[in-house]
């Protein structure tokens, strides 16, 4: 069984000789009228196809900023996933009980919104160390 | 040159019965080909 790019489960008919060897993989295959699919062949794609570590890396130091510049703007809620920063919650509405969004469901134009303000802030003041920021940043 | 693969997800699977597709996802469940001796 496989999840498809769309979320659904699509169900393969492997070839015996063949073995799945990363967590990710491109197959071609054959449709069948009841469509599962038939392996002709595969490619394997590692582990972590599709996750991006840079980017994430830099939303989590832009957050750890965030959290320096404006205490109290995020909250700790809902402490579910594998990553501790996926238990940080933003308050974007400036009550804390407007609403609390997941930030690793923002898309880039959301994010730099909302990174823009605390990250103009932190490069303002000598005493953070900016320099890193930027780096992290590509600023 | 060959007509090129389409490259599918599962809401597209019905448009290529009977066709090569090619299909990216993340494995969830691998059957098991090994059954333990009784």
């Amino acid at each position: 069984m496989v999840e498809a790019s769309d979320g659904g489960q699509v169900t393969v008919h492997l070839i015996q000789d063949l073995q799945i060897t990363s967590a990710f993989v491109e197959f071609i295959a054959h449709v069948n009228p009841d469509l599962t699919v038939r392996e002709l062949t595969s490619i394997g794609l590692g582990d972590n196809f599709g996750t991006n570590a840079p980017c994430r890396s830099r939303i989590l130091t832009a957050l750890f900023f965030f959290v320096l510049c404006r205490p109290g703007k995020l909250q700790r809620a809902r402490p579910a996933g594998s990553e501790a920063a996926r238990g940080l919650c933003v308050n974007g509405g400036g009550n804390p009980c407007d609403f609390d969004v997941n930030i690793f469901q923002w898309n880039n134009a959301k994010l730099s919104r909302f990174l823009s303000p605390p990250l103009a802030l932190a490069a303002s003041r000598d005493s953070l160390p900016a320099i890193g920021i930027r780096d992290s940043l590509g600023l | 040159m060959d007509k090129p693969t389409p490259r599918v997800n599962q809401s597209l699977l019905s448009k290529y019965q009977g066709q090569a597709v090619r299909l990216v996802g993340k494995v969830k469940s691998v059957p098991c080909l090994f059954h333990e001796a009784n």
